[in-house]
Order: structure tokens, then C-alpha cells, then sequence
């Protein structure tokens, strides 16, 4: 299927060249570094030669010879960790650069935040957390998939109970319970989850790695306000959290933006999926109301972060209405609306997105075409297409992103009718859920 | 007026939900080491709820009570409360991929199994309920994570 989509459209032979050595890497991360082979050194070799007119050029030549080695210390560890992020930042990059050329679409204008702050160290008690986890992580990879056990990623899962606690610690809990949560699935079903890990066991270890060095006391803001209107909506999950993030356009006197409204919660797996629409929309109902309705919401007061996330602090819904069809169709005329750009930590493909509204005519067997380029459509969230009938369409709003391929990611499609191309299934009740279940842990209590 | 939620007339449908899992009946389900398990509520006294496990290794199966005791149905098979949870795990779709309910007709009882430790996983992602929306905090990371 991957082969298949690689042959849409073709990278340059400068982008090319990264994304194999990227994805070399991500194998020798999977197999793990005490099983090197002469094949997996040679790879090592090509990313320090890469290296050879950079500032980091020392650091990263010590560390990945003394891992050829099989010298395992945490700085050539670290040093491994910088020259991935700063690879898969560069593809990230030119990527975005190239965006134009590559596949004919022109990217938002990038907006800078007005308030930046850096990275600063963690307290001194964390520190000690920290260090255990990256023992951890240092440990897994040493060793790759193939020594990784149920046992022991559950007595880490102890670890994370702890860190769950701590605030400044939150990115990197959840990142860490959804990658050992990935890792016991895999290890407890069959071989073809096996191969998806195998693509993301570098990014979520890296992403992981990096966290457990510097924390960001905030993030890179510019204040906003301005009138909201609602567009589209996805959610992300993992086994104890969730994400809704509702996509919008912030418009105000001075400019257009494309933004995210993110709104999350502490999920166990013990709730039933669907359940968790009737959790948001009871505690968001304001949100939902707003899409569904196509209703203004007025931001009287907000913060505009990194990547065009939008932290909404005073708001109140406005008694007008839009009708969406004929504002995306306005919005997207002269290709007016802008982004926030995103920081250097954040900066590899899964961040990669680029909203777009195309004509339903453009899209034939789930492919899309843009002139000469042709782009798979892939649809998440148990929708599935009857051909015949979406012909019916007239406008598809979504976003154009990137996995080892470029692919467009249905989020509204626009016609006599509005789909969400989203699971929206809450019948806007008053979820139950938590007296139900503490109810019936009482039971257990009474022991 | 937009209308919402018209799927199967725009020809994209929805694929067919698993049923959704009664809370008040099966409170608490997983598959933890090679072991089905969880809390189904009686059926006759709101008081009562039992503690069910099927070990996938040693093919052995029990359930119990929450005051400790062995459950009155099982006689040699599998009482009316590990079969609940046996169709659960078939109609969610994470657990249904994990537990193969064909291989459990040769299972035997076994009245060792470790409840407390169920109780205790039970307690612990209850726990997740209580932490407040995270309101102020942008977490990147969650993209990694697939919507369902």
C-alpha cells in the first residue's frame, strides 16, 4: 500500500536521500543497538558524514562512534537524540519549503508569536525521576523490540504513575502512557501491529528522550481576539487521555488565522469509546453548539500559541450565524489565511498540516488530484465512502499532511448537507459514566 | 439550516459500532497478562458485584464475589458472570482481537486467582476520572496518538 502511494508524486533527490536515512535510522532504533551489523554502522557513518558542516558536527561524531562501539552512555545517547530531531527538523522544513513545487499547493503565511520564552531545567526532585526514565528509554533501546517484554514495560508503568502527578511532567506522561500502551498491544497481538510500531518506535523514543532533559515553563504566545467561526472537528486518544481539537478560523481587523481550539481530558480505558463524546459535550457544550450550528463565537480574550493553537481564556457565543459552505469558499478565495508558526522541538511531519477546500470532482477513487499531482484521501474515524453517492458533493475541506507519504485528511465535506468526518456520536445527555463506575468500586471497598 | 449527521444520505456511513458496553453491568474489563478479567455487577442485589478471571495460560477460569466468596454458579462451568464478560471482550473491538472465546470451552476452575490485584487495576484507572481537565496546557505529543 505504501509503495503504491510513493508513486503520486515523487521528493527531490536532496529529500529523498533524508527521508531514507531517517527511515534507516528507525529500523536500527527498532532492532537495537546492541545488535548492530555492519549494514547499521554504515548508516550510523552516513549520519555523521551528514553532520560534517554543522556546529554539532563534534558532539554527534563522538556519540554515534562510541554506539558503533556498542560504548552505551547517556551523552552518546543524547547526542543520538540531537541528530535525529535535527534531521527529521530539516525534512520537516524543506518539506514545508518545497510544499509549493511538490505538490502545487500554496502553504498559509507563517506568523511569529510576540512572547517567547525558552527551555528551562526541571526542579531538582524531578530530576531524579527524569534520570530513571531516561535509564529506561536508554535500556529499551539498547536492547530493541525483540527484548522488550510485558513485565517489564509494566513495572515501568509504575513509574508512571508518579510522574502523572507532577504538573511540569504532563507532555511527557501522556506521551510515555500512549507509547508503553502502543508497546503492550503490539507485544500482545499479532505480527502486523508489529510493522506499524516499527515506523514510530524512533519518533515516540526520541520525543520521549528530549522531554526528560528541559521543560518549557510555557509556550511561545501572541495575545488575540477576534470572531471565531468553527469548521471541522478530530480527536486524538490514547488509553488514558483524549483530545478534541475543533478546527477554526480566527478573523479579526487585521488578519485571518487558521487555528485549533484543543480540549482534553484524563480518560481511562475503562470508559467505553463512546462515551467519551458525551463526557466532552457535557463539560464543552458551548463548542459543540457553536459547529453545529454554525453559531459566531466572540474571543474576548485569547492566546495564540505555537502552532496555531488557540488558548481561548474569555469568549461568549454571538447570536449570528454563518452559513459554512459560502465562508470556506471566501475564506480559501485568495488564499489569505495564515498559521503561527511551529517551534524546533515540535518540528517533524506529524505537525505537518495544511488546510485546503478543493471541488468533490477533484477527488476520484479516493485519490485526490491538484493539476498533475495526485494525493491519497485516507479518512479516519470508522467512515467509510460510497462512490457513487459523494458525487452528489460539492466542496471537501481538509487538511494535507504528511507519513512517509503525502495524503489529504477529509475533515468536512461541504454539499446539501455538512459531514463531519468525525465520530460525533453524543446524544447530549448527562454522561454517567464516573458515578456509575464509583459506585460500583465502592462495592470492592466494602472488602 | 445545515443539517448534521446525515451520513448515510451523503454516502459515507458510519461502520457498524460495536455494542456499547453496559457500565452499570460490566464496570471494568481488560486483558492484562494473558488474563481476561473484571467486575460484573449481580444481577440480582445492587450490593453485589463479582470479580471474574479467565487465565489464557493456565486455561483455568474463576469468579468470585465481592466479599471473597466463590460465585454460586460455577458447577463444573462457566457461571452466568464470566460468560457476560466473555461476550463483552467479543463485542469491543480492542479485546476481541486479544481473546479467543473458542479456545475457553476446555478451561477448568481454579479458585486461586489473584482478586486484590484486579480490585487494585480497577481502583487505579478509576483514578484517571478524577484528575481535572488539563484547561491550560498544550500537549503536542497527543498527535501521535491516532483518532479513533
Amino acid at each position: 500500500m505504501e509503495n503504491k502511494e510513493m508513486n503520486y508524486y515523487k521528493l527531490s533527490e536532496e529529500l529523498d536521500e533524508i527521508s531514507k536515512i531517517i527511515n534507516n535510522m528507525s529500523d536500527l532504533f527498532f532492532s537495537g543497538f546492541s545488535k548492530l551489523i555492519n549494514k547499521d554502522k554504515e548508516i550510523l557513518d552516513k549520519v555523521i558524514e551528514g553532520f560534517s558542516q554543522s556546529p554539532i558536527r563534534e558532539v554527534v561524531q563522538k556519540g554515534l562512534q562510541n554506539l558503533k562501539k556498542s560504548v552505551f552512555n547517556e551523552d552518546d545517547f543524547t547526542a543520538l537524540t540531537i541528530a535525529v530531531l535535527t534531521l527529521q527538523g530539516s525534512f520537516h522544513d524543506a518539506l514545508y519549503d518545497n510544499v509549493e513545487n511538490l505538490i502545487g499547493i500554496k502553504v498559509n503565511e507563517l506568523i511569529d508569536s510576540e512572547n517567547k520564552i525558552d527551555f528551562n531545567d526541571y526542579e531538582k526532585d524531578t530530576v531524579v525521576i527524569l534520570s530513571n526514565i531516561r535509564n529506561w528509554l536508554i535500556s529499551i533501546a539498547i536492547g530493541g523490540f525483540n527484548d522488550l517484554t510485558s513485565d517489564s514495560l509494566e513495572s515501568f508503568e509504575q513509574v508512571l504513575d508518579t510522574i502523572e502527578t507532577i504538573p511540569d511532567l504532563n507532555r511527557l506522561s501522556v506521551l510515555l502512557r500512549g507509547m508503553t500502551s502502543e508497546f503492550l498491544d503490539v507485544l500482545s497481538t499479532d505480527v502486523d501491529d508489529k510493522s506499524k510500531l516499527q515506523l514510530r518506535w524512533m519518533d515516540l523514543w526520541v520525543r520521549a528522550y528530549v522531554l526528560t532533559l528541559k521543560k518549557r515553563v510555557s509556550i511561545n504566545s501572541r495575545p488575540i481576539s477576534g470572531k471565531l467561526k468553527l469548521i471541522s472537528i478530530q480527536n486524538h486518544i490514547h488509553r488514558h487521555f483524549m483530545t478534541i481539537i475543533f478546527n477554526g478560523i480566527l478573523e479579526n481587523k487585521k488578519e485571518k488565522i487558521y487555528v485549533e481550539v484543543e480540549l482534553s481530558k484524563y480518560l481511562a480505558d475503562l470508559v467505553p469509546i463512546q462515551e467519551f463524546w458525551t463526557l466532552f459535550n457535557q463539560d464543552y457544550q458551548d463548542f459543540f453548539d457553536a459547529l453545529n450550528k454554525s453559531i459566531v463565537i466572540d474571543i474576548i480574550k485569547g492566546e495564540l500559541r505555537d502552532n496555531s493553537i488557540l488558548n481561548i481564556e474569555e469568549y461568549k457565543l454571538s447570536g449570528d450565524t454563518f452559513n459554512l459552505l459560502e465562508y470556506l469558499k471566501s475564506a480559501f478565495k485568495n488564499n489569505s489565511l495564515k498559521s503561527m508558526k511551529i517551534q524546533p522541538i515540535d518540528r517533524h511531519t506529524v505537525h505537518f498540516k495544511i488546510p485546503i477546500l478543493v471541488d468533490r470532482k477533484n477527488v476520484k477513487e479516493k485519490i485526490l488530484e491538484i493539476g498533475e499531482h495526485k494525493i491519497p484521501l485516507k479518512y479516519y474515524n470508522q467512515l467509510s465512502i460510497k462512490k457513487q453517492q459523494i458525487q452528489l458533493e460539492d466542496k471537501i475541506f481538509g487538511e494535507i499532511r504528511f507519513d512517509n507519504g503525502w495524503y489529504c485528511k477529509p475533515l468536512t465535506v461541504l454539499g446539501p448537507q455538512v459531514v463531519y468526518c468525525s465520530s460525533i456520536k453524543s446524544d447530549g445527555k448527562e454522561s454517567l459514566v464516573y458515578p456509575v463506575l464509583k459506585e460500583r468500586s465502592s462495592k470492592i471497598l466494602r472488602r | 439550516m445545515i443539517n448534521i449527521n446525515k451520513n448515510e444520505s451523503l454516502g459515507i456511513k458510519n461502520q457498524p459500532f460495536v455494542r456499547k458496553r453496559n457500565i452499570k453491568k460490566i464496570p471494568f474489563i481488560e486483558f492484562h497478562k494473558n488474563k481476561l478479567q473484571g467486575v460484573v455487577s449481580s444481577g440480582s442485589s445492587i450490593e453485589r458485584v463479582y470479580v471474574c478471571v479467565i487465565n489464557f495460560e493456565d486455561k483455568t477460569y474463576t469468579c468470585h464475589t465481592n466479599n471473597n466468596r466463590p460465585c454460586g454458579g460455577l458447577r463444573g462451568k462457566m457461571c452466568s458472570h464470566l460468560s457476560k464478560l466473555l461476550m463483552t471482550a467479543r463485542s469491543e473491538e480492542k479485546l476481541s482481537k486479544k481473546v479467543d472465546i473458542s479456545s475457553t470451552y476446555s478451561f477448568v476452575p481454579n479458585g486461586s486467582a489473584r482478586y486484590s490485584e484486579v480490585f487494585s487495576r480497577f481502583q487505579t484507572k478509576l483514578k484517571f476520572l478524577e484528575i481535572p481537565d488539563p484547561k491550560d496546557i498544550h500537549i503536542p505529543e497527543i498527535r501521535w496518538f491516532l483518532s479513533k
